[in-house]
């Protein structure tokens, strides 16, 4: 307990200040659609103190900046529940600093509501201000729609805070493969052959043991990726970070939910996850985990990734992870594949389901084992995902027509009339 | 309670005692076995289900008892909060289909979520058992559908909501449905006033039936301003919301974006006080504070029933410290409406939205703000909401050519 504690507190103590990066104005991204020109910036915690004046990190408070120009003949409305839906009004935020000062109050009331973003954009005029926003920690995905009668533009970033110790480590995405490297294909059954073919399973870094079951496939755009998992409340992270580390044997220590867990490493390709993203649920005991690699593979120009997910029930104590911790996972992992499937059908950034062969059926009765001793066992699928920008509805949702889970065979006892008895 | 599994594995039992630092003590024997239930024929879920057919599906729902749920399942889920609910899904139409739980709720639990949840006191060999007897009850949310089954079995969502509001949605290859049920649970009678007295309130006889929307608009307007802290109490907040649309329709819109029956306060209006309230839930962060009351108005649009409210939040919303504190409201009446209307486009069940006239224009006023409770400021608008859409995208939904939003907003910030 000690040792890990104080290893907590000199990550804490370290100065962050230390690191150098623009303002955030000059950091912010801007995407244009006809007629549109819409700008976001997220300043760090210390470029929102000095903004608004007082610490907004503390009481969990994100500002995003947004500009927005419309160049179109109607007025359009930012909706600011799309990038939050728990988001802040500038009074409600205001009122969190309040002294005993009324003057005090006033002038805080009054700089909260000046720096505000105010709607609607009127036609031929550009509106920028700030959105009060809960804090995410590293990586934040920003969905921005805008609405008029008939009509809705829908923009989509993925900002990485500066200050973060995770993005300090980040993958170059843009030098793990040498062009020479990169495996492109057109042909959809050329593809499918290749995906057979990947690798079953993680390893250990040494490639010695194999682990859990690669059972995901995703293609796209690493940000319609991310978009899709921030929408529905994964939490990303790009590296392991010894300050949640810290923070997990706290939320373990005192039952609370913390929603940025470490997850501990697991190998393709020789490296480690290029990403990995959580989902909680009722408490950090019973999370789902998925982990991601780039392929080397570019289908029709886009970005193929390979993952791997399973729900943890659990937490044990293991010397095999560095993070000491390490979660006991559900034995079914075709629930937790389902699950993501499910879930991210609803994120509107999906727009084509399917499976793949992979690691092979693995029944019940006779489970493998993972890298830390956990049994599991599976329909050997994997699920293939095609990211695309928003937005897809559940009706858009296209299904290949490659293999089917066991559970999508026609069962004739439920035919007739009346159906299963429980 | 000492517990074998869950929170922490028997593996490093030294490393792990020395974490926690006494915070657990580990049991050396544990566990007790699972005495499964026999399965009971659901005759008795049948007869209570709710049904509807619609586009060929047929969807029928129940919800046991608590005790009929112990009995069944030989634990008893509703300490965990978890309430099981009984579906049955006849597919008439030309295509395969899945259920998707996600959208009865979004934070539904499997079925070995919930065996792993009871687990903790059993043996190995019990947990098997009752894993084994869980799935086994379950409606099974892997399976696809085909083109004349029918399939049956629970479901796990939160318990929550005095009557449920379960909205079965079903997908196949490009194409979805949505289907809403009015599920009521056995022994909530005092919660079930908030829904079922609500549609008691007016008998049939005296609805008016409204069938062109320049009817509506006129109706609209007239009807009372405001809701008061007291029975004829000059205290008063304005009724700045209409919504159009039955409670099967309006449930699952709001359910999906967090928002709950849950009691609040009275307010009066009509001579009663609301007959529907909510506030929003949610699992990761404060929820928004807005507080929601509605009260069902004797009119109807196009067989739609027209319910007016009062949105509003309190000043500091989730910063808001005494309980003295708590009771003033936040002036600026027009926030919370704005916010839940945008939520709520996110619903993609809005067919069309628009705005109405209402309490009329009050101009804000700092000083009195200070000094009272019940002092507010809006732009006077009343806005309007018909439910009833399925899988309508932002760009998709309809406006209701009445009063404009953009010049009373300007016109307020002069």
């Amino acid at each position: 307990m000690l040792a890990i504690a104080a290893f907590g507190q000199s990550c804490a103590g370290s100065d962050p200040g230390a690191v150098q990066y623009p303002p955030y104005k000059v950091r912010a991204q801007t995407e244009v659609q006809d007629g549109f020109q819409v700008s976001v910036a997220v300043p760090t915690a210390g470029e929102a103190a000095a903004i608004y004046g007082v610490d907004l990190a503390e009481k969990q408070i994100q500002p995003v900046w947004i500009q927005v120009r419309n160049k179109s003949n109607s007025p359009y409305w930012f909706l600011t529940s799309g990038l939050d839906a728990n988001y802040f009004a500038a009074s409600e935020a205001a009122y969190a600093f309040h002294t005993a000062s009324e003057k005090t109050n006033d002038e805080i009331d009054e700089r909260f509501d000046s720096l505000q973003f105010i709607n609607p954009v009127m036609p031929g005029t550009t509106a920028s201000g700030f959105v009060l926003t809960n804090l995410d920690e590293g990586v934040k995905a920003l969905d921005i729609d805008l609405i008029s009668r008939g009509d809705a533009r829908s923009f989509t970033f993925v900002t990485a805070d500066p200050t973060f110790i995770a993005t300090r480590n980040r993958v170059n995405f843009d030098r793990l493969y040498s062009p020479d490297e990169l495996l492109h294909v057109d042909d959809e059954d050329e593809f499918r052959t290749l995906l057979e073919g990947m690798p079953c399973c993680t390893t250990n870094k040494q490639g010695t043991e194999t682990g859990d079951p690669l059972n995901l496939i995703l293609i796209g755009a690493r940000r319609d990726i991310i978009a899709a998992l921030t929408r529905r409340q994964w939490h990303p992270t790009e590296v392991l970070h010894v300050e949640s580390i810290w923070r997990t044997v706290k939320s373990f220590v005192q039952g609370s939910r913390y929603r940025y867990s470490p997850i501990s490493p697991l190998y393709v390709y020789g490296r480690a996850q290029d990403g990995a993203a959580q989902k909680a649920r009722a408490t950090i005991h019973e999370r789902n985990h998925a982990r991601f690699w780039q392929s080397p593979i570019r289908f029709r120009g886009q970005t193929v990734w390979v993952g791997q997910i399973s729900r943890d029930i659990g937490v044990k104590y293991t010397l095999k992870s560095p993070t000491i911790s390490t979660h006991v996972i559900d034995p079914d992992v075709d629930e937790a594949r389902r699950y993501m499937l499910e879930d991210l059908a609803y994120s509107q950034a999906v727009n084509k389901i399917g499976f793949v062969k992979g690691v092979g059926e693995v029944r019940q009765q006779v489970p493998r084992f993972n890298l830390v001793g956990d049994p599991y066992y599976t329909d050997g699928l994997r699920a293939v995902m095609f990211f695309a920008p928003r937005p897809y509805t559940l009706s858009d949702l296209d299904v290949l027509d490659w293999e089917q889970p066991p559970s999508f065979r026609r069962d004739p006892e439920l035919s007739s009339a009346g159906g299963r008895n429980n | 309670m000492m517990t074998c599994r869950g929170i922490i594995g028997v593996r490093s039992k030294t490393v792990m005692s020395y974490l926690a630092a006494g915070t657990l003590l580990l049991t050396a024997a544990c566990g007790s076995s699972f005495h499964r239930p026999v399965l009971v024929d659901d005759g008795f879920l049948r007869e209570r289900a709710i049904t509807k057919t619609e586009d060929d599906i047929r969807v029928s729902a129940a919800v046991p008892s608590a005790g009929e749920a112990r009995s069944a399942f030989g634990i008893d889920l509703s300490e965990r909060g978890i309430q099981p609910l009984w579906l049955e899904i006849e597919n008439g139409t030309n295509r395969p289909f899945i259920f998707l739980p996600t959208g009865l709720d979004p934070e539904y639990f499997a079925p070995l979520e919930v065996a792993f949840l009871y687990g903790d006191d059993l043996t190995e060999e019990g947990r098997a058992t009752l894993a084994e007897h869980i799935k086994e009850l379950s409606f099974d949310s892997r399976k696809l559908i085909y083109p004349g089954e029918t399939v049956s079995g629970f479901v796990y969502v939160n318990r929550f909501d005095p009557s449920l509001v379960a909205e079965v949605t079903l997908i196949g290859r490009k194409w979805s449905d949505r289907i809403a049920l009015l599920v009521p649970v056995p022994g909530t009678v005092g919660g079930q006033l908030g829904v079922d007295a609500a549609r008691q309130v007016h008998s049939d006889d005296e609805f008016t039936e409204i069938d062109d929307e320049a009817t509506l608009r006129a109706a609209l307007a007239e009807l009372a301003c405001c809701a008061a802290r007291e029975k004829g109490s000059e205290e008063t907040l304005p009724l700045n919301l209409v919504l159009i649309g039955t409670v099967a329709e309006l449930g699952p819109a709001f359910t999906s974006r967090g928002y709950r029956y849950t009691p609040a306060s009275p307010l009066y209006a009509f001579g009663r006080q609301q007959d529907l309230s909510g506030h929003r839930t949610s699992r990761w962060v404060a929820p928004q504070p807005h507080t929601l009351r509605f009260w069902l108005t004797p009119l109807r649009y196009r067989g739609k029933p027209i319910w007016v409210g009062q949105v509003s939040s309190r000043r500091g919303g989730r910063f808001a410290g005494s309980v003295e504190e708590r009771q003033r409201i936040e002036p600026d009446v027009d926030e919370a409406r704005n916010d839940l209307i945008q939520d709520l486009l996110y619903s993609q069940s809005i067919r069309k939205i628009g705005f109405v006239t209402g309490v009329g224009r009050v101009a804000a006023n700092r000083q009195e703000q200070k000094s009272d409770s019940f002092v507010f400021h809006t732009d006077g608008l009343r806005g309007v909401i018909l439910f009833g859409g399925k899988d309508v995208s932002l760009a998709m939904i309809d406006f209701f050519d009445w009063e404009n939003l953009v010049d009373h907003y300007w016109q307020k910030t002069e």
